[in-house]
C-alpha cells in the first residue's frame, strides 16, 4: 500500500515536473528573442501608426503628410477609400490583400471627422466602380494598394501604397 | 508634463478602485496589499471608464474630467473611512523557504519583462483600430465619442458596437496628458499583466491551499507562447487579455466563496461578472458561464438571494449597453446571424469541421506548446482524483467557454466559416488561459487544498 502510494508520488511529480520544464525550455528562446529584438521607443505619439504607415508605404510621417493633404478635400463630403479584395490565388497576393486592407483602414482611422466609405474591389473591375460614382457626391478617391486609373488625372502619391485623387469640382 | 498627467492619471485611476476594494473589505481584520492593489487595478478600470461613458452623456472636456476625477477621489475617501471602524490591518505575504523566495523573484523578473517588451511592441491590428481608435475619437471630442462615429457605416471597420473599458481607460490617460500618446497607453497592458499574474498567484494558492502552486503556475504563465509571441497576446493592446484576468478574479472568487462561503468574495465575483462584457462582446459568454456556476454555488450554499444581487450590476450594464447603441442608431454587427430557419442541416454539417479546427489549434505547438495537454490532463485529475463541487466549478469554466465559443461559429455570416475560425479562435483561447492555470494549480499538491483553511483573508 505505501509503496504503491510512493510509486504514485514519484510519477505525479515526474508528469507534472515535465510539463512546466517543457513549457519553460521550449517557449524560453522566444521570449529571449523578443527581449533581444529591437529597442524601446521612439517615445512618439503615433508610436503604433507610424511604424506601420513607414513599413506599408516606405514614407516617414506618413499619418501628419496625409492628414495636411485631406485638409485640402471638402469637408462635407466622404472620401472614398479603394482596397483590394480577398481575390489573392497565391499567398503573396493573399498577403498584399491583407496590406492595402489594414492600409485603407488606416487611412479611415487618420481622415476623422470626415465620413469615409471603404470599398473593395478587383482590380478588373475598378474603373466600372468608379465609371458608377458621381464625381460631385464625393470629396476625392484613396487607393490603397492599387493603382489610380490613369483617366482620373493627377494623382498624389504618397509612397508606394497610397494615392490620392481629388475630385474636381464641376463648374 | 505628459509624464506628471500619466501619473496623476494612474493615481486616479488606482483611487477609484482602491475606493471599491477598501468597501468591499470593510469589516476584514486583515487585508492583504498585494490583493488590494490587483483588484484596485481592475475595479479602477472599470470604475472609470463606466463613469467617463455615463457622464460623457451630459458632461465633455474639463468638467467631465474634473468630475469623473472627482468620483474616483470620492470613491478613496469613502473606502478609507469604512476601514478605520473597524480597523483593518494591512499585510504583505512574504516568501517562505527557498523554493518560494526562487518563484516569486522569478515572477517579478517575469513581470518586468514583459512590461519592457509590451513597451517595445506597436499596438497591433485590434489594439490600434478597435480599441485606441475610440479612445482617440473620443479625446479629439472632449472626451465623448461623438454619436456619427457609432452610425458611420465607413468605420464599421472598427466595431463601434464593442464596449469601451479599454479605450475609455485609454482616454483617460489621454485626457491627463492632453495629447493622444500612443506609447503610454501601452503601460495599461503591462499592468493588467502585472494584476493578472499577482491575482492568479493570490488565487491558486488559495485554492490549492499551497503557496508554492499559485507561485508555480503564475510564473509559467509567460511560457505559454500564444501569451508573449503572437499577434493578440499581452504585448499588442488587445482586450483578450484583460478579459481574461477578470475571469479568472471572477472563477476565483467564485471558487472561494463555494468553499468558505465569504460574502465578500461572492461581491468581487459580481463586480468581476458586471465587468466581463464591459471589456469585450464575447464577455457575455463568459459572464452566462461564470453567471450559471454561481447560481449551482448559491444554491448548494443556500444563498440565492445575495447571489441575485451580485448579477444586478452586470445586468444593468449590458442592458444600459444594448439601450445605448440602439438609441445613437449604431451600426448592428453583420458577423453572426441566429437565423436558422432553412439551414439547420447546413449548420449541422459545420460541427464537425469546427472540432477538427479547434483540435488542431490546441494542438498547434507554435501558438501554445504543451499547454493545452497539461489543461486536459488537469480535467482528468479534476474530474477522476478529486470529488468536490470546486472541481467541477474549474472543469465547467474552462470547457464551457470553449464549447459556446465554436457554437457560435456555427452561426458566422462570413463567407468562409473556417477563415473566421482560425483567425479569432486562438484570441479566445487565450481568455481562458489564466482561468486554466487556476485549475492546474490545484491538481500540483499531492494532496487536495480543499480541506484547509482558505479564508479569503489570509494572505
Amino acid at each position: 500500500m505505501r509503496a504503491g502510494r510512493h510509486i504514485a508520488t514519484i510519477l505525479h511529480t515526474t508528469l507534472w515536473a515535465g510539463v512546466f520544464a517543457t513549457l519553460l525550455f521550449r517557449t524560453t528562446p522566444d521570449l529571449y528573442r523578443d527581449v533581444r529584438v529591437s529597442r524601446i521607443g521612439p517615445i512618439d505619439p503615433n508610436r503604433s501608426i507610424e511604424p506601420y504607415f513607414r513599413g506599408l508605404t516606405g514614407i516617414a510621417n506618413g499619418p501628419q503628410r496625409l492628414g495636411d493633404i485631406l485638409e485640402y478635400l471638402p469637408r462635407e463630403k466622404p472620401l472614398l477609400i479603394f482596397v483590394r479584395a480577398d481575390s489573392g490565388q497565391t499567398r503573396s497576393e493573399r498577403n498584399e490583400d491583407s496590406q492595402s486592407e489594414f492600409l485603407g483602414m488606416l487611412v479611415g482611422y487618420i481622415s476623422w471627422p470626415r465620413d469615409v466609405r471603404i470599398i473593395s474591389v478587383r482590380e478588373s473591375t475598378i474603373e466600372k466602380e468608379i465609371a458608377a460614382i458621381t464625381p460631385d457626391s464625393i470629396a476625392g478617391m484613396a487607393f490603397c494598394g492599387l493603382s489610380a486609373p490613369s483617366w482620373l488625372g493627377k494623382a498624389i502619391h504618397l509612397g508606394s501604397g497610397i494615392s490620392l485623387v481629388a475630385v474636381k469640382r464641376s463648374p | 508634463m505628459i509624464l506628471l498627467g500619466l501619473l496623476a492619471a494612474y493615481f486616479t485611476l488606482f483611487s477609484a478602485g482602491l475606493g471599491i476594494t477598501l468597501l468591499i473589505f470593510r469589516g476584514a481584520p486583515r487585508i492583504n496589499i498585494l490583493e488590494c492593489c490587483c483588484l484596485s487595478w481592475l475595479f479602477g478600470a472599470g470604475a472609470v471608464s463606466i463613469a467617463l461613458w455615463i457622464c460623457g452623456i451630459f458632461l465633455s472636456g474639463f468638467a467631465l474630467q474634473i468630475t469623473v476625477a472627482s468620483l474616483c477621489i470620492l470613491f478613496v475617501a469613502l473606502g478609507w473611512r469604512a476601514i478605520r471602524h473597524p480597523r483593518s490591518k494591512f499585510v504583505l505575504p512574504s516568501p517562505t523557504g527557498w523554493l518560494e523566495w526562487f518563484l516569486a523573484s522569478l515572477l517579478l523578473t517575469e513581470i518586468a519583462l514583459v512590461l519592457f517588451v509590451s513597451c517595445k511592441h506597436t499596438l497591433g491590428w485590434d489594439g490600434l483600430l478597435v480599441w485606441e481608435i475610440k479612445a482617440r475619437y473620443a479625446f479629439l471630442n472632449g472626451g465623448v465619442i461623438p454619436a456619427g462615429y457609432y452610425s458611420n457605416p465607413g468605420r464599421a471597420f472598427s466595431h463601434p458596437e464593442y464596449p469601451l473599458s479599454i479605450p475609455f481607460t485609454e482616454l483617460w490617460l489621454y485626457l491627463w496628458m492632453g495629447q493622444p500618446h500612443q506609447f503610454w497607453i501601452k503601460t495599461i497592458f503591462g499592468t493588467y499583466y502585472a494584476a493578472g499574474t499577482v491575482l492568479l498567484c493570490l488565487l491558486a494558492a488559495r485554492v490549492s491551499g499551497h503557496r508554492w502552486s499559485g507561485l508555480a503556475v503564475a510564473t509559467i504563465l509567460p511560457f505559454v507562447p500564444f501569451l508573449t509571441s503572437a499577434p493578440g497576446g499581452v504585448i499588442v493592446g488587445y482586450a483578450d487579455f484583460p478579459l481574461s484576468v477578470v475571469y479568472l478574479a471572477g472563477l476565483g472568487y467564485l471558487v472561494l466563496f463555494s468553499v468558505n462561503g465569504d460574502s465578500r468574495a461572492l461581491i468581487i465575483y459580481g463586480f468581476c461578472l458586471a465587468l466581463l462584457p464591459w471589456i469585450k462582446r464575447e464577455g457575455l459568454i463568459l459572464w452566462s458561464v461564470l453567471a450559471f456556476l454561481g447560481f449551482i454555488v448559491s444554491w448548494r450554499r443556500r444563498k440565492r438571494a445575495q447571489f441575485g444581487i451580485s448579477l444586478l450590476p452586470g445586468l444593468f450594464l449590458i442592458a444600459s449597453w444594448r439601450a445605448y447603441l440602439s438609441f445613437i442608431h449604431c451600426v448592428p454587427s453583420s458577423e453572426f446571424s441566429l437565423s436558422v430557419s432553412g439551414k439547420l442541416t447546413e449548420l449541422g454539417a459545420r460541427i464537425g469541421p469546427i472540432a477538427r479546427l479547434l483540435l488542431l489549434e490546441v494542438s498547434n505547438q507554435t501558438d501554445w506548446s504543451i499547454f493545452w495537454l497539461a489543461a486536459a490532463l488537469t480535467i482528468f485529475y479534476l474530474g477522476f482524483r478529486f470529488y468536490a463541487m470546486q472541481s467541477w466549478i474549474l472543469i465547467g469554466a474552462v470547457i464551457a467557454p470553449i464549447v459556446l465559443y465554436c457554437a457560435s461559429y456555427l452561426f458566422t455570416t462570413w463567407s468562409s466559416y473556417s477563415a473566421h475560425v482560425t483567425s479569432s479562435l486562438p484570441r479566445l483561447l487565450l481568455q481562458i488561459v489564466p482561468a486554466s492555470l487556476l485549475a492546474i494549480a490545484t491538481v500540483l499538491p499531492l494532496r487536495s487544498g480543499y480541506r484547509q483553511s482558505l479564508d479569503s483573508a489570509s494572505p
